[in-house]
């Protein structure tokens, strides 16, 4: 990658030439990462208009530990929920390093990376995280600092920790609703359904277990129903766009023969 | 169509005089910034109630569409690409308010409340929610969420883009200015050599010709850059960037319905 042999380079383009290229990196790579449609439904207790601002719910997913948890006074039954949030916080990480550098690690490097990808437990150890600091950098402040922009300007890696602040922000309101609340109704913050729509054409549905016996499971139903098929029509609008735009910009790249042919 | 829906239509929808919805007033593209000022959020808003939402249904029955101005297209496509920090966008979330009338049992005052809330990704995952309580209602629940997708595939749908020829007098325009800094530069060898003009004039037209042809060429790129630079903390450029993106693009409806 550009990034690792030049490194240098970052210091010497101006900011903003730098975020311009990474942003046109991350568009044409917003193409490769598409495999799927995927509709999710969820029935919510509140919608808090959710903010997403990359570095604060980095920031609050690491910080994520059970030791927080209990000091926060999280209810216990969302616990486990919440560390998985941890643990997928860590393998997108992983992911993004390996992907990164792969061709330079030796085995016993590799062998510690994929430590943390095949751990099915749902806690990672906090001595063997790789995920940079935000709060109290070890050695190097300024070089963790870095780490978690670069990690950020990933687009993949954003989009990933986008999911993963949208899923706690659900977890955050069913706390406060379970606290809040005189009964305990059903536990509903979950994905209740979920399309997927493969590029071949394979459909997947799964339904949530809370779903089937629910008092309004053929509405919710409907309603899932009803955001899949807009939201084929959706995401053709935005892709449409997205195809449209890269592809003028490539065009444009053309030899400059392109100039004479136009007339005609 | 009954004649009481028609009048419904005609009572309550502004539509305009090319049969489309007209709803600007009720889209805001709504934005936070955190303490420092420095992170940004935004999201899209759809203000409805109840007149709205029948209006809302009875236009997508008719296959009316959504008229959106050229303003809040511009605005609608930089938020879709670029998010508060200037990297790609992540997800674009669309939340549908209602506004509850007085009386009404579920509420005890008029309030704007969020009922639906829907997350796209770029790379095509969709998160849609929708408030617990208000399953109570079915066939009101049903119609908010068909308002609210319809919404956002109009939305979307007129997001693509054409670009536009850039007009043969920029081209003009900019080679006279060349030639003419050029003329300055030497006007002492100009007098001295009349025939000289003849080039100047021929450079002007040759300039324009290739001028032209490039600067048509280069209007994705400028788009997308001014695209970008729509973040700027500054109104009057953001205001200035706006009018210039709508000068350079046309929606692309050729491949509409």
């Amino acid at each position: 990658m550009m990034k690792l042999k030049n490194p240098n380079s970052r210091g010497v383009t101006p900011l903003l030439t730098r975020k311009f290229d990474n942003f046109l990196k991350s568009l044409s790579d917003v193409l490769i990462d598409i495999t799927a449609l995927e509709v999710n439904t969820m029935v919510v207790e509140q919608i808090t208009a959710h903010k997403f601002i990359p570095w604060e719910a980095y920031r609050d997913i690491y910080l994520i530990s059970r030791e927080e948890l209990t000091r926060q006074e999280i209810d216990p039954s969302l616990h486990s929920r919440y560390l998985n949030l941890r643990k997928d916080l860590e393998m997108e990480y992983c992911l993004f390093l390996l992907e990164e550098r792969v061709s330079e690690l030796d085995a016993i490097a590799l062998k510690e990376y994929t430590g943390v990808l095949t751990n099915s437990g749902g806690e990672i150890d906090p001595a063997e995280t790789k995920l940079p600091n935000p709060l109290k950098p070890r050695t190097n402040p300024a070089k963790e600092i870095e780490k978690i922009q670069t990690v950020l300007d990933d687009g993949r890696f954003l989009r990933s920790l986008r999911k993963l602040s949208e899923l706690k922000a659900v977890l955050d309101n069913r706390d406060r609703f379970l606290k809040t609340a005189i009964t305990t109704s059903e536990p509903t913050d979950l994905i209740c359904a979920q399309s997927i729509i493969q590029l071949d054409g394979k459909i997947i549905n799964r339904y949530d277990r809370q779903l089937l016996g629910h008092e309004h499971q053929e509405l919710i139903l409907n309603i899932h129903k009803q955001g899949v098929a807009a939201g084929e029509k959706q995401w053709h609008g935005l892709l449409n766009f997205l195809v449209n735009l890269i592809e003028s910009l490539i065009s444009q790249r053309g030899s400059i023969s392109g100039v004479f042919n136009r007339r005609n | 169509m009954g004649k009481d829906e028609q009048k419904l239509t005609k009572k309550y929808l502004p539509i305009s005089a090319k049969k489309c919805l007209h709803l600007d007033t009720y889209i805001r593209i709504e934005e936070w910034k955190d303490k420092q000022g420095q992170g940004q959020s935004r999201f899209i808003l759809f203000n409805l109630d109840q007149q709205l939402l029948d209006g809302i249904l009875q236009a997508k029955a008719e296959k009316l569409r959504l008229e959106i101005s050229e303003g809040l297209l511009t605005e609608l496509r930089s938020y879709a690409l670029v998010d508060g920090e200037s990297r790609l966008q992540s997800g674009l979330t669309f939340c549908t308010a209602y506004r509850f009338e007085l009386g009404r049992k579920r509420v005890p005052s008029a309030a704007e409340e969020i009922i639906l809330r829907s997350v796209i990704s770029l790379d095509g995952e969709i998160i849609n929610q929708i408030r617990r309580d208000s399953l109570q209602d079915g066939t009101w629940c049903l119609a908010i969420a068909t308002a609210h997708h319809w919404l956002i595939s109009q939305l979307l749908y007129q997001l693509p883009i054409q670009a536009r020829e850039v007009p043969q007098r920029v081209a003009w325009g900019l080679a006279l200015f060349i030639v003419a800094l050029i003329a300055i530069l030497c006007i002492g060898l100009a007098i001295a050599h009349p025939w000289l003009w003849i080039i100047f004039a021929g450079l002007v037209w040759l300039l324009q010709f290739w001028g032209h042809r490039l600067l048509n060429q280069f209007v994705p790129w400028i788009y997308l850059q001014l695209l970008w630079q729509m973040r700027s903390p500054y109104p009057i450029v953001r205001k200035i960037v706006r009018q210039l993106l709508t000068q350079l693009v046309y929606s692309d409806t050729t491949e509409k319905n």
